[in-house]
């Protein structure tokens, strides 16, 4: 079920009408969470539906396994993890392998059909498998570092692996936050209430109004078979950098907010990450859940900063992977990784923070940066990716009057700058957050009315500024 | 009062003020009828068969009237089943073939045949296509709330700039009445005969007319044949200007059509082009429409 849907509208009106019913005891919360989000992934397919409960049960075993059998807690880490990356790799990857090993024996001399050869269900990707099962894994490797002690309900576990705000698209949630949540509950009051719906429409606003009117002329101009000018290429990409920027965290609010409004609290998923002045900056504000959990499961257990650099690529590189089986993907990885490497090795950060200069154009390099990674990931292969980046680099970006039709139909322009303002809206209002956090604040905001009037037009808007309907893009990692 | 209230109650007045007083004249859309959404869900999802199934692309679905064919019995239950972009080739062609009522005395499929409904592009990106791929939900959504919805339907900013500027966003109005029976009747008002051209040029500069796809279509008339099927072929009228592009870059070679599927069994209808005014060099108006359904259902009664 979309959130940008009448169905999921439904939905949740239905959820939160019984919400405050269940809530308070905790096998009705629980059961109206494990219930609803069946319902919600399952609208997709109901077969997916039994995907998702056979890896809950499967980690959920493991998890008590491990504590009965202290010893063999290893060798059951070894095993959820074969179940939780072999339905992954079966899912997303299988494809992908095939494809590589029929080209590879075809330039052997040996033609293969592999990849007509697998079952017709592997070639479709369930909704946010990616996300659950990080998430799942997260709960065993827990439970094996001794720093979470597993649940004995199988409902508990399954409210956590399936909480539908989060379940298709993040934030990814670790299992030591939210299982322990997940048993209280505090009804939020009128101030946070008023908070979360503030997210999700402004999470809406930034899907529906944004990224979905942005989309097409992303789409026209890199999808033209006879290609694009350097110019269009050029916009085309920064307005991509703006559509996947508000589509994902579009969703990660919408998911924040509804989790709010159930009173729990996801971690913050982006901190503005394209006013980031260095590669690491970038890091640390753009998918942070994804970010930290590749930290804290791949890099650090890979000795951290003992090989800074092997552990990097390798991280970068199935952070790369993790977002789809292509080689584009692969080489986004690689590019980041390239860019976070040099960035260390020449001291960029600090170097550009001791000139005034520096401190100028800091943020525009690494949004340029960021942007030509983005041509990976937009474009439809690495060939298309390479032809883009050739174009975009070797003639200069003049304005071609034969493609301005492009960028008038639709008004991207005019939404890449309501983008743009809505962006810099929220990042002040951020800033004067925490500087009234910091000055021990409380209380309502002053601007509380206003802040009111901002919500009603931004709901307004994505009610008749909303552009062509599309499914989020991170739905299909 | 409590700030989520008051903020429900702020968009509500915002939603319904601006429902109510949104840009409308002078529309540049103008739609009657069956509502569109209901229109296209229905159409590509039809379970009915009928005597004579109409199918092509826009040119179809604007051109011809079932209501006006039927009229010069005995064409009997005829439907169309024209889609934007739709492809002579592929899953359309199947659900045009699969709607024709093999029990009717004289069972026919009338195919307006259109360069453009030869080429890759309309093989990939079809109106028939994205109806025929939407979710259970969506449909239900166009079919029986997309009519309750229009109050609150997106307004395009050029329509918001042309309502504060006082003036409409293009330079003509479209009208298009949506029938039970799959015809769009429709009219520019003023007509601008060049109006199709610059899009028609930029599609067709890189999406050629393919052998292949002709020959799938060959293959399917073939078929339809041997089932008792008869199929009628014929070219769409288009403007001079739109033929001669068509000509130029798409490679579009009639008498190579002609021949192939009537090889295959068609019979194939000369439409007299310049008999029928477009209003976009594309399209037929009304009236022309009328004119031509009733020429062709004269030339298929034959």
């Amino acid at each position: 079920m979309l959130f940008n849907s009448l169905a999921f509208f439904v939905f949740a009106a239905a959820f939160f009408a019984l919400w405050p019913l269940a809530a308070p005891r905790p096998r009705p919360r629980l059961a109206l969470i494990a219930a609803a989000s069946l319902v919600f992934y399952g609208f997709w397919d109901p077969r997916y539906v039994v995907l998702l409960v056979g890896t809950g049960i499967c980690d959920f075993t493991f998890g008590l396994a491990m504590e009965r059998a202290p010893r063999a807690k290893t060798p059951l880490l070894a095993a959820s993890l074969v179940v939780n990356l072999g339905t992954l790799f079966a899912f997303k990857y299988s494809g992908f392998a095939a494809r590589v090993a029929d080209g590879g024996l075809a330039a052997l001399g040996k033609p293969t059909h592999l990849a007509d050869a697998l079952p017709a269900m592997l070639r479709v990707l369930p909704p946010g498998i990616s996300f659950y099962t990080f998430q799942s894994m997260s709960y065993t490797i827990d439970v094996h570092q001794g720093r979470l002690k597993p649940t004995r309900s199988f409902l508990h576990f399954l409210a956590f692996i399936s909480m539908f705000p989060q379940l298709v698209a993040g934030p990814i949630v670790r299992a030591r936050d939210l299982l322990p949540a997940l048993l209280t509950h505090r009804a939020p009051d009128a101030g946070v209430r008023f908070g979360a719906v503030s997210l999700v429409a402004f999470g809406f606003f930034k899907k529906v109004v944004v990224a979905d009117n942005l989309a097409a002329t992303v789409e026209a101009v890199y999808g033209a078979p006879q290609g694009a000018s350097s110019f269009a290429y050029w916009m085309a990409t920064v307005m991509f950098a703006m559509q996947i920027y508000c589509d994902f965290s579009g969703y990660s609010d919408i998911a924040r907010g509804l989790a709010r409004l159930m009173g729990y609290e996801f971690p913050q998923n982006f901190d503005h990450p394209y006013a980031a002045r260095s590669m690491r900056d970038f890091w640390r504000s753009w998918h942070m859940s994804l970010s930290s959990w590749f930290r804290d499961y791949v890099y650090l257990p890979l000795g951290g900063r003992e090989h800074p650099t092997r552990n990097l690529w390798i991280t970068m590189l199935l952070s790369g992977l993790w977002h789809g089986a292509s080689f584009t993907f692969l080489a986004w990885g690689a590019w980041h990784a390239l860019l976070v490497t040099v960035e260390r090795a020449a001291r960029l950060p600090e170097r550009a923070a001791r000139s005034s200069v520096g401190r100028v154009v800091a943020a525009p390099v690494v949004f340029v940066a960021v942007c030509v990674g983005w041509v990976f990931f937009r474009a439809s292969s690495l060939p298309h990716a390479l032809r883009v980046l050739r174009v975009m680099t070797t003639s200069v970006p003049v304005v071609d009057l034969t493609e301005v039709a492009i960028l008038r139909a639709g008004w991207p322009l005019f939404f890449l700058a309501v983008g743009v303002v809505a962006e810099w809206i929220a990042r002040a209002a951020d800033a004067r957050a925490a500087d009234a956090r910091a000055a021990g604040a409380t209380g309502a905001p002053r601007s509380l009315a206003l802040r009111s009037v901002g919500v009603a037009v931004m709901v307004a808007a994505c009610v008749f500024l909303r552009g062509p309907g599309n499914a989020f893009i991170y739905f299909q990692f | 009062m409590d700030p989520t209230l008051r903020t429900a109650l702020i968009a509500a007045a915002l939603v319904a003020g601006v429902g109510l007083l949104r840009p409308r004249g002078p529309a540049i859309v103008e739609e009657r009828g069956v509502h569109p959404s209901r229109f296209w869900a229905e159409k590509a999802r039809a379970r009915g068969r009928f005597d004579v199934v109409l199918a092509g692309d826009s040119r179809v679905f604007r051109g011809l009237s079932p209501g006006a064919m039927s009229a010069l019995a005995p064409a009997g239950r005829v439907h169309n089943f024209g889609f934007s972009s739709a492809c002579a080739c592929g899953p359309y062609l199947t659900f045009v073939a699969d709607r024709v009522d093999p029990a009717s005395a004289r069972p026919t499929l009338v195919i307006g045949v259109t360069p453009h409904s030869l080429t890759p592009h309309a093989e990939r990106d079809n109106g028939y296509l994205a109806e025929a791929r939407r979710t259970p939900s969506e449909v239900a959504e166009r079919i029986y709330l997309a009519p309750a919805l229009g109050f609150v339907e997106p307004i395009a900013p050029s329509e918001l700039t042309g309502a504060l500027l006082g003036r409409p966003a293009m330079r003509s109005r479209y009208l298009q009445r949506y029938e039970a029976d799959g015809w769009v009747a429709s009219a520019l008002e003023p007509a601008e005969p060049d109006r199709a051209l610059g899009e028609y040029r930029r599609v067709l500069s890189t999406s050629k007319v393919e052998r292949r796809l002709v020959e799938e279509l060959g293959g399917v008339v073939a078929e339809l044949r041997a089932r008792g099927v008869r199929v009628v072929a014929f070219r769409p009228p288009a403007s001079a200007a739109m033929r001669a592009l068509e000509a130029e870059l798409a490679g579009f070679d009639e008498a190579f059509v002609r021949a192939s599927l009537t090889a295959a069994g068609a019979d194939y209808v000369d439409v007299d082009p310049d008999a029928y005014a477009t209003y976009d060099g594309s399209h037929l108006g009304e009236e022309a429409a009328v004119r031509l359904s009733r020429d062709l259902a004269r030339a298929i009664a034959r």
